[in-house]
């Protein structure tokens, strides 16, 4: 699959994030929440076409349902895991580059 | 205990009037009036009020989102309980399209489409539902057209051709009208709401009038051209087509005018 280079949007990044246990999709919200400190809250919306987009790919899947359980529980699969990988290198690559761009940005202008 | 208050209004949400209806239904919150229910329209008895049940309630600020997706039935069951969850009320599931709402001040912490990337996807699914629907519905239409021919039209006088190309441009228009709020939305303006560019007054009536003119030179020769066998243009044509036209755009606001103003709403 093609799946290797895509870049993850920042609400997919957080889900997939929040999946290191499984969760329902309320459960996804909260989590999300939490774990950016209140700034990232997304819309059931976003997150019902995310989840679905991410269960065609096959880096999440519903966990088989309990008896009378109403609510969908998701895991994160080894190809999401695989992807978060993935994404969090190229974004730790790109705050390197950031870094070392800005530190010799600095000392270029303090020759200056 | 007195009964509470209710009333139906006719409204139904369609293709193209989704971010008015949503408007109109958060300034009759602000009101007092609150959807509860929904009455279908009976295709026989269609002068009797279908649309939405509103009861007088206290006034709310609420904010309304509409969202389309079609899916299997223990799916969109999960998704609706996934709104709820969230704060989200379901008040209308019908033909694929949910109405939403939730009180202005939690709306304005956390959207209902809460990036851009969602807002697209739902107009792409809307637009790919308009295509599914036509490429089943015109060959229907078109077979019916060949089966009507020579019941209501003669030789010379043949409405079919012109009231099938009719029908094809608007779908077409719709189609376009799609693409357009999904190109607005990936070049965000401040002035677009949803990816449309709200106009309202003499701006308003100046764009129907135009497009009236626009459809007119469309369509006049078409339907010229299947009714007349010895046809040439000619301004007389152009002129009767262009004033059927604008009767029939009349008749169409002031029905709407009169609509609303015998609900006393606005």
């Amino acid at each position: 699959m093609s799946d290797k280079a895509q870049i993850l949007s920042e609400a997919s990044t957080f889900i997939l994030l929040a999946l290191a246990e499984p969760l329902h999709g309320y459960g996804i919200l909260k989590k999300v929440e939490q774990m950016s400190a209140g700034r990232v809250r997304l819309g059931p919306g976003t997150l019902y076409g995310a989840l679905n987009k991410m269960v065609k790919k096959g880096w999440i899947s519903p966990l088989p349902a309990q008896n009378g359980a109403r609510r969908k529980l998701y895991k994160l699969t080894a190809r999401g895991h695989a992807q978060l990988q993935s994404e969090i290198a190229r974004l730790t690559a790109l705050v390197g580059y950031g870094e070392a761009a800005l530190a010799a940005w600095k000392n270029a202008r303090k020759v200056i | 205990m007195s009964m509470p208050q209710t009333k139906v209004i006719n409204m139904s949400l369609t293709l193209t009037n989704e971010v008015e209806l949503m408007e109109r239904l958060e300034a009759l919150s602000r009101k007092g009036w609150h959807p509860v229910g929904y009455k279908k329209p009976k295709p026989l008895k269609l002068w009797q009020p279908y649309g939405f049940i509103f009861e007088k309630g206290e006034p709310e600020a609420r904010v309304y989102r509409a969202d389309f997706r079609r899916g299997p039935k223990a799916d969109i069951e999960e998704y609706i309980s996934l709104c709820k969850d969230a704060g989200w009320k379901n008040i209308y599931s019908q033909g694929g399209f949910f109405i939403f709402y939730a009180p202005a001040d939690q709306a304005a912490r956390a959207d209902f489409f809460s990036d851009t990337s969602s807002k697209i996807a739902k107009l792409r699914r809307q637009r790919r539902y308009i295509l599914i629907l036509n490429a089943i519905f015109i060959p229907i239409m078109f077979y019916i057209m060949l089966l009507l021919q020579g019941v209501f039209s003669s030789p010379d006088v043949n409405p079919y051709p012109a009231m099938f190309t009719a029908f094809i441009l608007y779908t077409f228009y719709t189609f376009i009208g799609f693409s357009l709020r999904i190109k607005a939305l990936q070049t965000p303006r401040p002035e677009t709401h949803q990816g449309k560019v709200r106009k309202t007054g003499a701006k308003r009536l100046t764009a129907e009038l135009n497009s009236i003119a626009v459809l007119t030179l469309i369509l006049a020769p078409i339907s010229a051209h299947f009714q007349l066998s010895d046809w040439h243009w000619s301004w007389e044509w152009q002129f009767y087509q262009g004033l059927a036209m604008l009767i029939w755009y009349g008749y169409f606001r002031i029905s709407i005018a009169w609509r609303a103003k015998s609900q006393n709403l606005h």
